[in-house]
């Protein structure tokens, strides 16, 4: 049987191809933006509320991004919009971590972002045991 | 032949002995095993790793709180030397009756969870012994409760407590623990 002109390693074959693969890029990233926009909008969609409630009951801090997430990007996107790229946004990091067992965070470490991530070093995120008087006397501590 | 007042001095020594302040009763003791209905039986040997919760989900976190113990149990492989342990009060004495989420977790768990219930009483009289507590509303019905699991000796005395969501730091110090009591068995034994 004679090769076609279309067969396989022609340009056209290549071309389609690409164009296949293109088409399967877009539909993607089509359904992704309609979802996308559907969730920033408020619009109820039943599709996501599976993937968001599986994610609410398995990723702790998902349901204080989506409590947090909005205001803080929007803040973020004001500011990109003035030509300053989240600075600025930090107050309400605060926010985003309240209720998070971050004690280390308190309102007058809020008032300045440098003081504010002091507070979020590994050390106040994995908490320490407390040792009873007993405990540190049979690890000759005491 | 002993003579009567010989006979009560060493009646009441033994009384002392038996009631003295230098040793006082398990926290655990006197609480009722919900597998027999009865009173639970300590082995002598084994830590406790204790939870003080209700049967219902007072926090988000309550689940991940047993988990964490199943966790501790499962990386330790500790069944022969810890007993898990789960302080519940009654579903009557908490606020939401209805709600028995965290008692059926226990439940269904392949862990052997040791549940332990009683009087309102004396589930805060436990929980005090090692600086837990429940909480109750107005109307003396529990709403809440320590979120902390606590790690205590053979022979009652509180080692440590530590945030019961997350078991990072608590296995390796509950290794070191374990192997420090049986170098200080005076400590940590009846």
């Amino acid at each position: 049987m004679a090769d076609s002109p279309a067969g396989n390693g022609s340009l056209s074959s290549t071309f389609k191809k690409a164009h296949h693969w293109s088409m399967v890029l877009m539909a993607f990233s089509m359904a992704g933006s309609i979802m996308a926009g559907l969730a920033i909008a408020g619009v109820p969609y039943a599709g996501l509320d599976g993937v968001i409630a599986y994610a609410k009951m398995h990723v702790s801090g998902i349901p204080d991004l989506f409590t947090y997430g909005p205001d803080f990007l929007s803040t973020a996107f004001e500011q990109a919009s003035n030509g300053v790229w989240y600075t600025g946004a930090a107050p309400s990091a605060a926010a985003i971590h309240a209720g998070h067992g971050m004690a280390s965070v308190t309102a007058a470490a809020a008032s300045s972002e440098l003081a504010m991530h002091a507070g979020h070093t590994m050390a106040s995120v994995v908490s320490e045991p407390v040792l009873s008087d007993t405990a540190k006397n049979v690890l000759g501590l005491k | 032949m002993m003579e009567r007042r010989e006979f009560l001095f060493m009646m009441a020594a033994q009384g002392w002995g038996l009631f003295s302040p230098t040793k006082p009763a398990h926290l655990l003791d006197g609480l009722t095993d919900i597998s027999t209905g009865r009173d639970y039986v300590r082995d002598p040997k084994k830590f406790s790793l204790i939870l003080f919760i209700t049967a219902q989900r007072s926090y988000l976190s309550c689940d991940s709180a047993l988990l964490s113990v199943r966790q501790v149990m499962r990386t330790m492989t500790a069944e022969k030397v810890i007993d898990p342990v789960v302080v519940m009060p009654k579903i009557s004495d908490q606020a939401s009756s209805s709600d028995r989420r965290n008692l059926n977790l226990a439940l269904q768990m392949a862990l052997p969870f040791t549940i332990l219930s009683g009087d309102l009483a004396k589930m805060q009289s436990a929980a005090q012994k090692v600086g837990a507590y429940f909480e109750t509303n107005s109307e003396g019905k529990v709403t809440g409760h320590s979120q902390k699991m606590f790690f205590i000796a053979p022979n009652g005395k509180k080692l440590a407590e530590h945030d019961a969501e997350e078991v990072f730091n608590f296995i390796p110090l509950a290794q070191r623990l374990i192997m420090g009591c049986a170098s200080k068995r005076d400590l940590c034994f009846e």
